[in-house]
């Protein structure tokens, strides 16, 4: 956490010009707007840690990211703010927030802390006050944690977990292309198989987020299902 | 002595009690009796005013103001991929805000049509396109879940986000338990594609009788989920 290497490696240079290009090549699994952008959010995962009483929230970013040299250039975005956004009530507005910032090669964290009723919504402010750990961004070839806090805390490039066969699936949706659908499981392919992604890691103990509401699903017809938050992540860019 | 007169030593020595408060804690007159990660001095271990040693991590005088705007967001996996039919309409789902998503939510811009509306009409058009002519009309029926098209449409807006249990297990689809989290080796997208085209039973779609729809065939290969904290494996190089 004391290296402060400033690694700015998209400030027009023709290296930045030739990341455009290589990312601009990839497929996407997301909006058309956001695809290849800093503000592009792959997949989010939520899951009990290895404590039971903690919960793993990851967020992928940016993927997926080809091995190699646009994994290496690809960076977390000064300007732009990743939130875990909690709804501990059932009205699908987040109560508690996490945020994560890059400063340097460094990934600040913020929260878990309380949004009251006139801040939620699509805008915010870094809870400053609120800030709550630190880990220096992860590179290629070291790992670093954080569990200097009630927060564990990773932050850097990972081999992208998500899997699917995303190439079958845009030939089924574009038209005539797959009338059989899916390939078989010999020729079906993997399209994330090679692929890495930045990713961040919050472990955090669930009583930090509040009592978790009756499960959304008892709205919409599913029955017996135990109490649940409701988790989303989002990209929110400096104005 | 007059009431007002009494003032005069009561605020001189009002005053005096507070200045003597603030002092600071290296004065041996200090009143300050605990250390605190809120009382406004550097003090006991801290490294800052009110941060490092005991309290919280040090800003450093670094710069985290101003507003920042939703520009992606994502809840349940691949809502935005499936359902929504263009870029216009993904890029007004990333800029909305989840509790705005049901159907008494009009899509900004876009008249009367909500997100919930949207999906109906690309499920729709799914079934349409794996239509065999020659064969009785192909709607969606229900799924698994029991939903029929118009609460399962639903459900997709305007709750999209991973409901996760912070009591027992936690996964996306597991036997009969859904949605009470999303595991790394969750198969979610076969998950998505049953709840599309699975039918009441699952089995709708199963590629034994028509197209088959439900289940990518790709597994999660060689990847290792089995991992201590951060709980990804490490990134891949050449």
């Amino acid at each position: 956490m004391k290296n402060k290497t400033k690694i700015y490696l998209y400030s027009g240079s023709l290296l930045g010009c030739l990341v455009a290009f290589l990312l601009m090549s990839s497929d996407q699994i997301d909006g058309n707007f956001v695809a290849n952008t800093t503000v592009d959010i792959a997949d989010f995962y939520a899951f009990e840690g290895q404590s039971p009483d903690h919960t793993v929230l990851v967020v992928t970013l940016q993927g997926p990211l080809s091995i190699g040299s646009v994994t290496e250039q690809a960076g977390f975005d000064p300007e732009v703010l990743i939130e875990f956004n909690i709804d501990n009530t059932g009205d699908f507005k987040e109560d508690v927030v996490i945020q994560a910032m890059r400063r340097d090669s460094v990934m600040y964290f913020f929260g878990p802390v309380v949004i009251d009723q006139e801040h939620q919504g699509l805008v915010r402010e870094v809870q400053v006050e609120a800030l709550s750990g630190q880990v220096q961004i992860s590179t290629l070839d070291s790992l670093y944690i954080s569990e200097d806090s009630a927060l564990r805390l990773f932050a850097g490039p990972r081999r992208d977990p998500f899997f699917f066969d995303q190439n079958r699936f845009n030939s089924m949706r574009n038209g005539t292309l797959a009338p059989e659908g899916f390939s078989s499981a010999a020729e079906a392919q993997d399209y994330f198989a090679q692929s890495n992604v930045l990713a961040v890691v919050v472990e955090v103990p669930n009583d930090l987020l509040g009592t978790a509401p009756a499960h959304a699903g008892t709205s919409y017809g599913l029955e017996n299902l135990p109490n649940a938050y409701n988790i989303w992540v989002s990209t929110k860019r400096k104005q | 002595m007059t009431l007002k007169k009494l003032y005069i030593p009561l605020v001189c020595f009002g005053l005096a009690a507070i200045l003597f408060s603030c002092e600071d804690a290296d004065d041996f007159n200090n009143v300050i009796e605990q250390v605190t990660c809120t009382d406004g001095i550097q003090n006991g271990e801290e490294t800052g005013i009110d941060c490092g040693g005991e309290c919280g991590p040090c800003l450093n005088g670094l710069d985290f103001s101003g507003l920042y705007v939703q520009e992606d967001a994502l809840g349940r996996p691949g809502i935005n991929l499936v359902y929504s039919p263009n870029a216009a309409l993904q890029n007004a789902y990333n800029h909305s805000a989840t509790s705005d998503r049901s159907s008494l939510s009009p899509i900004q811009g876009m008249g009367q049509a909500t997100f919930p509306s949207v999906f109906q009409t690309s499920l729709t058009d799914y079934y349409a396109f794996y239509q065999d002519p020659n064969l009785p009309e192909i709607t969606f029926d229900a799924n698994v879940l029991g939903q029929d098209i118009t609460v399962f449409t639903e459900f997709l807006a305007a709750s999209d986000a991973l409901q996760v249990a912070p009591e027992g297990p936690t996964s996306f689809h597991s036997g009969d338990l859904w949605f009470t989290g999303r595991r790394l080796s969750d198969d979610v997208m076969d998950d998505t594609l049953l709840l599309l085209f699975g039918g009441p039973d699952g089995t709708r779609f199963d590629g034994v009788n028509g197209p088959k729809l439900i289940s990518d065939q790709v597994d999660s290969g060689d990847r290792n989920f089995g991992l201590p904290f951060p709980y990804l494996e490490a990134p891949l190089q050449q």
